[in-house]
C-alpha cells in the first residue's frame, strides 16, 4: 500500500504527513465511514495515533448494521490505526536510511561553497515516501546542489534519478534486454508521479527491490 | 602537441570530488558532465598518465604534484582508458574526443604536460549529458587516492 499524502502535506513535516494518511489507508476497507482525522494521542506514552471522528459525522460509522456498530468499530479502527502506524514506521525507516548520507553530502556541499537544493531534497523525500519498500539507493550531489539517487545491479542495469525540484525528475535508465543481451539506454524527464510509470514500463522492480 | 587526440591505448585520470563518489567507491556519472554553473565550460579537465614515464605510481605522483585545484582526502582520481571509453560512448555519442591541452607554467604553478580535456560532451543540463556521464562512469577502470601519505 502506498501512501497518498500530498507533497504539500509531506513537506510540512511529521504532523503534516498525518494529514494524508486516512485517505492513504482506505479507512472504508476497515468499515470506517464518515469524516474524521488521525491525531496523536497526547495522553499515551509512547505517543500513538488515534482516529478522531468529526462532530458533524457524529461518530465513526461502519458499513455494518447500526446495532453492532459499537462492537465492531473499536477493533477495526484499532486495526486500521495499527496499519497506519506500521506504514508510518516503514516510511520513517526508509527516510532514516538516507539520513547519514544526506548529512555527509550536506557537509561536502558546504565545504564546496553551496547547499543542497531544498526543493530537490523535498522531492526526493516525497519519492521515498511514495515507495517506502524499495531498496535503499545511493545518493550523490550534482554541481548545482540537486540530489541524484542511483540504483545499480550486476547485470548492467541502472536507474539514476536527479531530483530537479518543482516535482520534476531527470531519469537515466540502463536496462539489459533478456532477448538479445543488448542494453537499452534512455534518458528523459518526468514528474514524480510519472517516474513511477517509467519504472513500471521498464520493469525495473528487481532493481529497486531487496 | 596541444590539440592532438590522445592515443587510444593510453589512460587519463579525472579528479572526482567526494560528493560525486558513490558509497561503493565508484564515481557517479555527474562527475563526467559539464557543469551547469559554468555555461562557458567546453570540456572536462583530465590528466594524461602517459605524459609521464612508468611506473603508474610515478605517473600518478606527478599528476598529484602538478594538479592545480585543491583536492580532498576523500576525493579520488578516476582512471579511464581512452579507446575503450570512446568505443563505449560512441554507441550514444560520436563527438567525444580526448585532446591534449598542456598547461604552461604560471605564478605558483609548474608547467603541466599531462593536462588534457574531454570535449564534445552535450550541454551539462541536458538529459543526454546525464546518460553519457553514466556511460563514461561505467568505463572507469580504477580509482586512486587524490592524496597519499607524503603528498598532502
Amino acid at each position: 500500500m502506498a501512501l497518498g499524502a500530498s507533497s504539500e502535506a509531506g513537506r510540512a513535516g511529521d504532523l503534516g504527513g498525518l494529514e494524508g494518511l486516512p485517505e492513504a489507508v482506505d479507512m472504508e476497507r476497515f468499515g470506517v465511514q464518515g469524516n474524521g482525522c488521525i491525531e496523536i494521542d497526547p495522553s499515551s506514552h509512547p505517543p500513538r495515533l488515534i482516529w478522531m471522528p468529526s462532530r458533524r459525522s457524529r461518530s465513526v460509522r461502519t458499513s455494518r448494521s447500526a446495532q453492532d456498530e459499537h462492537q465492531v468499530s473499536g477493533p477495526m479502527i484499532t486495526q486500521a490505526l495499527a496499519e497506519v502506524n506500521t506504514e508510518r514506521s516503514v516510511v520513517t525507516s526508509a527516510l532514516n536510511a538516507y539520513r547519514s548520507r544526506i548529512a555527509y553530502l550536506r557537509d561536502e556541499a558546504t565545504h564546496d561553497g553551496y547547499e543542497i537544493n531544498k526543493d530537490s531534497e523535498g522531492d526526493f523525500r516525497q519519492f521515498v515516501r511514495s515507495r517506502p519498500y524499495m531498496r535503499r539507493g545511493d545518493l550523490v550531489l550534482t554541481d548545482n546542489g540537486n540530489l541524484r539517487a542511483i540504483w545499480k545491479d550486476e547485470k548492467g542495469g541502472r536507474l539514476g534519478l536527479q531530483f530537479l525540484g518543482c516535482n520534476m525528475v531527470q531519469y537515466v535508465i540502463f536496462k539489459r534486454r533478456q532477448t538479445d543481451r543488448e542494453i537499452s539506454r534512455v534518458a528523459g524527464r518526468d514528474s514524480l508521479e510519472g517516474i513511477v510509470r517509467q519504472i513500471n514500463a521498464f520493469q525495473l522492480h528487481s532493481l529497486l527491490c531487496e | 602537441m596541444k590539440g592532438d587526440d590522445l592515443p587510444a591505448d593510453d589512460h587519463i585520470v579525472r579528479y572526482i570530488k567526494p560528493s560525486m563518489i558513490l558509497e561503493d567507491g565508484t564515481p557517479d556519472g555527474v562527475a563526467f558532465c559539464l557543469r551547469v554553473s559554468r555555461q562557458d565550460e567546453m570540456g572536462l579537465s583530465v590528466n594524461w598518465l602517459e605524459a609521464f614515464a612508468l611506473p603508474k605510481t610515478q605517473q600518478l605522483s606527478e599528476v598529484r604534484r602538478l594538479f592545480r585545484l585543491s583536492v580532498r582526502r576523500n576525493g579520488r582520481f578516476a582512471e579511464l582508458e581512452v579507446g575503450t571509453t570512446l568505443r563505449t560512448v560512441s554507441e550514444e555519442l560520436t563527438t567525444l574526443r580526448f585532446l591534449h591541452d598542456p598547461l604552461e607554467a604560471t605564478d605558483g604553478f609548474g608547467a603541466d604536460p599531462s593536462h588534457a580535456e574531454i570535449v564534445g560532451l552535450p550541454s551539462g543540463d541536458s538529459d543526454e549529458a546525464a546518460l553519457v556521464g553514466d556511460l563514461i562512469a561505467e568505463c572507469v577502470v580504477d580509482m586512486h587516492p587524490a592524496i597519499t601519505e607524503g603528498s598532502g
